[in-house]
């Protein structure tokens, strides 16, 4: 993508203040302003976009917008908290193994290894038809599921740390681990932590949304964008908007997800330079 | 064909947000047959006013100003001209041939392609020139070497090839850009015969930072700095009376230039027992199913208040053996002696051993953590001794004002400083823990020759000042052998000499030795190259190039024995 | 002797390669173990699947009967050594749901998913490939322009790029059937789709390799000795970028394999995924179990695969495999 410093603030301020207005948006149509999303007027069903209803209705009636806005709120908590276990899981496990080496390295990248290999949406299938559907469920299942590619990455990247002058000169004056991972090793991680915590939060989006779409992430007739587009399919010739809508939704929040991350990979290579 | 092959008139070149030019009104003319070096450190512009020639200008680059190769204007050749100057009339040897040559391909297949392109021979005539040509050069097996990968050759191999990939189309003009500064001084004098007995027909343009060797090639020279001429002259004419200040500078900082006296006479009071010495230390690592022997059973004591300098060529072990004296790096055999005893691997010798030996490591670039200000690091000992935030503080911006970083920078984080002040920076942190023995690893090695003089200056003005025993090892001869009081000569994990530093170097007994000396003081090489550390072996190391080897050599390891109160050696047919 | 520096080639490859093989297969005989361990472990969280198995209204006697026919009464550790022991004869059990062997129902399911997932696969490659060496080797103003396309479709998820394609051509232009996986055309849609999950990041991948590559030295060399743009970008450039993407291949498989998944939700197409989710939906563990393994295997295979086109194409990777 585009180079120079301008190009990644702009990246940078338009994907962040693009998840902000639709967080803000939604929190403020939906939890605020009390619209329903569940409330449908069956004699009002299959209504193209209008006064009433600004982005239509579905085939019960339900107001499209009130409902992809609901669902905004569910996927991005949910990517974002998924996103944050994930990355404490994997880190701390990647710190662990780099300072601990041997056997518990090992059995560390015995355990990356495994869950790697397989595909993420399968153990996903699997894991909640076993533990439930729900917000939390599906939250805990993508991080337990997606953690490992940050250990891959900050292992990596805490050995060749490791091996550099300025960490043996660390401890040859003495300095403690935890210290030298405290403050050496954590500031200097801080850049890919935070490239990859951005993609890692698109990922989530997109996988949130096809659990849902699956009917695996929340109950029936709950306001997710994956559950709208299931919903839409009978309808996609008569009510275009109902697959739209959500559609639309989620492209552009994982746009901006990537916008957030590319910025900021620009932003340090810059720096590094 | 008229005589003046090259002409440069008014070159300037800028990237686009830098403030000033790179290179700025650059002119002058090479004829033909002429033999020029472009001299200057690094920054001076002397690699973008070569390529320009070429066009191989990086990306980003504004190039302003008139070159002409053969009267013709190079900026205004059409593809097939430009294709026809780049690789046919003009062939260039780059710096780094690692990382000049394509990983995934052989070198053969480069030089095949090269020689296809421009002299429009079948692939299997390629191939033969091309393996002539490597014979010719001196690479051994040249058929099998052909097909090998850039990183499965020696950097000496690997620069032959570069040298046979700039030669293969027989150019009227070679341009040789620094194309000895990766490598071993004995491999450097090899590459440099080289090159003058194959530009002998030839136009030559040699860049380099290396005084003594522009004039052991060139018939002239041209000075550069921050980008612009400041002198151009006859060789070795200007090498004797430079005209210019900067020129002085320079020939006054390169050892070996001019008759230089030592910087600095110090003398050594020997007390017991020594502060730092290593007993039979081995060290070994593991290679696919063999061993890589990177220290011999070697043994080393630390006269107290003495200059030592360890010296060697790179896989000598001598850095190892500087990680080994402050317990970077764990021997497998043999042990380290603390003041006469023993340091075991307990909390409480560690802690012994790191309030006496500090250590100064060789790039300046990656011994720094760069998220950390100056003062923040070199406050780092006295914060983990104890020291509160304060005091520490306060004795770090102290310990900096004394190896000259002034106090508006030293919140500064180091990629505000140069290689120089950055090593500065470390010194400052070694010393900040007040050692009683300083070791520096290759201290120099990363700098320019002007930068270097003035951080050996350093450190021989803050050892009169803190009275600090000082260990340096380098691969740079001369340069220790005006500074050191003692020096140790080590050969693939051995010490094979080791005497007060101005008999080693002027009266050499081992045959390595006076190898060495010769190819840093006249540009002699010795044959072959440095045989592989991994796996056993028979005999004296140097034997294989050994021109006076006898037979004993090759039967019986040699061991250091002493000569004379302060001198040994480890050679079976010394000098 | 070789000098110091260089690397000895060893002439004996066979010995070398068919003892990573070995290795190889050992790993993947850990993985396939650490896999089913944490499978069957997981499964049991439910509880005690009988009562879904009788049903909503059996009594106490078919509870019991159906939990000994299962050995679901037998301690943990016993029904865990038991699984373990049928697995390693082959024996997936029986489905819970037609009563036909597991491994059975799953192989005769997976031919159907390859034929989405391969063509897809090669699909989104040699399209990654050409775009992503057009998209790094410049910076004009169409090549801008079509990053940002790669861009937005990268943030555009598989299955609403297939929703979406549906749309167009299914329904609106009426081309293409939207359903079922009988005759060419019906392959078309779909096998898009699936490429769509991979095309966008490989493309990114593949065009920053290439940008990268055009930063090193050695295509310096390679214009120092006259190549022109051509050639510069097919024989210097390519087969080094290349060697990245291919790496990458181990870990699109898994994505591959989830993407055909959804894929096949979305055009009914009767293939493993479809059969995954409808086993996940009644609980059918042995075929839920059956699924899980061999999708770790095929995972497995492409990921050795991977490594063996990686070192065919860097001579850098293939003598650090051989040192180890």
């Amino acid at each position: 993508m585009a180079a120079g410093s301008a190009a990644a603030n702009l990246m940078l301020r338009g994907g962040a203040g693009l998840v902000l207005l639709m967080m803000t948006t939604s929190i403020a149509v939906v939890f605020v302003g009390g619209a329903d999303p569940s409330s449908g007027n069956l004699d009002n069903r299959l209504a193209a976009p209008g006064f009433g209803a600004m982005l239509g209705t579905d085939q019960l009636g339900r107001d499209v917008l009130v409902r992809t806005l609901a669902g905004t709120a569910w996927s991005l908590c949910a990517a974002l908290a998924a996103t944050f276990l994930a990355l404490l899981i994997g880190t701390s496990l990647a710190l662990v193994a780099a300072e601990l080496g041997g056997k518990v390295a090992l059995a560390i990248e015995l355990a990356v290894n495994s869950v790697i290999t397989m595909p993420g949406l399968i153990i996903a299938i699997i894991v909640i038809a076993v533990i439930g559907q729900g917000w939390l469920p599906i939250v805990v299942t993508l991080g337990l599921i997606t953690w490992p590619i940050f250990t891959r990455v900050i292992l990596a990247e805490t050995l060749s740390l490791k091996a550099r002058d300025y960490v043996a000169a660390s401890r040859l004056v003495g300095e403690t681990r935890l210290r030298i991972v405290m403050f050496h090793y954590l500031p200097a991680l801080r850049p890919t932590l935070l490239v990859m915590a951005a993609f890692h939060f698109a990922d989530m989006l997109i996988a949130e949304g096809a659990l849902s779409f699956l009917g695996l992430a929340a109950p029936l007739g709950a306001p997710t964008w994956g559950n709208m587009m299931a919903d839409a399919r009978p309808y996609v010739f008569s009510a275009p908007w109902m697959l739209l809508a959500p559609a639309a939704a989620i492209v552009v929040s994982v746009i901006a997800a990537n916008l957030i991350g590319d910025g900021l990979a620009s932003r340090f290579r810059e720096r590094r330079t | 064909m008229t005589q003046t092959f090259v002409t440069v008139d008014k070159l300037s070149v800028r990237f686009d947000a830098a403030a000033t030019p790179a290179v700025e009104d650059v002119s002058f003319s090479v004829d033909r047959g002429d033999r020029v070096a472009l001299i200057g450190e690094s920054g001076s512009g002397k690699t973008l006013t070569a390529l320009s020639i070429l066009r191989l200008l990086p990306g980003g680059a504004e190039r302003a100003g008139d070159i002409r190769v053969d009267a013709k204007r190079v900026d205004q050749l059409d593809p097939a001209g430009l294709r026809d100057l780049r690789g046919k009339r003009i062939g260039i040897v780059f710096q780094d041939a690692l990382a000049s040559f394509n990983p995934v391909r052989t070198v053969g297949s480069i030089l095949i392609e090269s020689a296809v392109r421009h002299s429009g021979l079948t692939p299997e005539a390629a191939r033969n020139r091309a393996i002539d040509l490597l014979d010719d050069l001196g690479v051994p097996s040249a058929e099998d070497r052909f097909d090998a990968y850039p990183h499965q050759l020696s950097g000496g191999l690997r620069q032959r090839c570069m040298i046979a990939l700039a030669l293969i189309n027989d150019p009227d003009l070679l341009i040789a850009d620094e194309p000895t500064t990766a490598l071993d001084a004995t491999i450097q004098a090899q590459i440099l015969e080289l090159l003058r007995e194959r530009s002998r027909n030839k136009t030559l343009i040699f860049i380099t930072h290396d005084l003594v060797a522009a004039a052991r090639l060139c018939n002239r020279a041209i000075l550069m700095r921050h980008g612009r001429i400041v002198e151009t002259g006859a060789l070795p004419d200007m090498l004797n009376a430079p005209r210019s200040e900067y020129g002085r500078e320079l020939v006054a900082a390169t050892p070996g230039a001019t008759n230089t006296e030592a910087l600095l006479d110090s003398s050594a009071t020997a007390a017991e027992p020594a502060p730092l010495a290593v007993e039979r230390i081995s060290k070994r690592y593991a290679v696919g199913k063999s061993w890589l022997h990177a220290l011999r059973s070697v043994s080393l004591s630390v006269v107290d208040g003495e200059i030592l300098a360890i010296v060697g060529e790179s896989g000598c072990g001598k850095s190892t053996l500087a990680k080994s004296m402050v317990g970077l790096v764990k021997p497998d055999r043999g042990s380290l002696l603390v003041d006469g005893v023993p340091v075991a691997n307990t909390a409480a010798d560690r802690a012994r051993l790191r309030s006496k030996i500090q250590f100064v490591f060789q790039d300046p670039y990656s011994s720094l953590d760069p998220h950390w200000s100056a003062i923040r690091s070199v406050a780092e000992p006295l914060r983990v001794s104890g020291a509160s935030r304060g005091p520490a503080g306060r004795e770090a911006a102290r310990v900096l004002e004394r190896v000259g970083i002034p106090a508006a920078m030293h919140q500064r984080r180091p990629s505000a400083f140069s290689g120089g002040q950055r090593q500065r920076i470390a010194i400052a942190r070694a010393l900040a823990a007040q050692p009683e023995v300083l070791i520096a690893d290759e201290p120099l090695s990363a700098l320019d020759r002007t930068i270097q003089k003035r951080i050996v200056e350093l450190l021989l003005e803050l050892r009169r000042q803190s009275r600090f025993t000082l260990v340096m090892v380098s691969h740079d001869l001369e340069l220790v052998g005006h500074v050191a009081d003692r020096t140790a000569v080590m050969y693939l994990g051995e010490i094979v000499e080791i005497g007060p530093a101005t008999q080693v170097i002027d009266d050499p007994k081992h045959r390595y030795t006076a190898a060495l000396v010769a190819a840093s003081r006249e540009g002699v090489a010795p044959r072959g190259e440095t045989p592989s550390p991994v796996g056993e072996r028979v005999g004296c190391a140097f034997a294989g190039r050994c021109p006076a080897a006898i037979e004993r050599c090759r039967r019986e390891t040699p061991s250091l024995t002493n000569i004379a109160d302060d001198r040994a050696h480890a050679c079976w047919n010394p000098l | 002797m070789p000098a110091a520096g260089e690397t000895r080639r060893r002439p004996g490859v066979g010995g070398a390669a068919l003892a990573r093989a070995g290795r190889e297969l050992a790993r993947i005989g850990v993985l396939v173990l650490v896999v089913t361990s944490a499978l069957f472990f997981l499964l049991r969280l439910t509880g005690d699947p009988s009562a879904m198995l009788a049903g909503p209204d059996a009594s106490a006697e078919q509870l019991a009967a159906i939990r000994a026919e299962y050995g679901l009464d037998r301690p943990l550790i016993v029904q865990y050594a038991s699984y373990l022991s049928h697995l390693f004869r082959g024996d997936f059990g029986v489905s819970l749901a037609s009563g036909q062997p597991a491994l059975t129902v799953v192989l005769e399911a997976l031919p159907a998913t390859l034929a989405l997932a391969l063509p897809a696969l090669l699909l989104a490659f040699v399209c990654a490939i050409g775009l992503g060496a057009w998209l790094g080797s410049g910076t004009s103003r169409a090549r801008r322009l079509m990053s940002g396309l790669v861009f937005i479709l990268q943030g555009t998820p598989g299955f609403v790029a297939g929703l979406l394609l549906i749309q167009l051509f299914a329904i609106e232009l009426a081309w293409l059937p939207s359903m079922g996986a009988y005759g060419a055309a019906s392959y078309v849609l779909p096998v898009a789709t699936l490429a769509m999950f991979l095309l966008p990041k490989q493309t990114r991948l593949i065009a920053s390799s290439v940008r990268e590559a055009y930063q090193e030295d050695y295509v310096r060399t390679a214009v120092a000795i006259g190549a022109t743009e051509r050639e510069v970008l097919f024989r210097h450039v390519l087969p080094n970028a290349m060697v990245g993407s291919v790496a990458l291949l181990g870990a699109q498989a898994a994505l591959l394999l989830s993407g055909a998944t959804v894929t096949e939700t979305i055009f009914g197409w009767p293939g493993a995924g479809t059969l995954l989710l409808t086993s996940a939906q009644v609980l059918d563990f042995p075929v839920i179990q059956a699924i899980a393994i061999v999708v770790a295997l095929l995972v497995f295979l492409a990921n050795v695969l991977a490594d063996v086109a990686v070192a065919a194409l860097d001579p850098r990777a293939r003598d650090a495999a051989e040192a180890v």
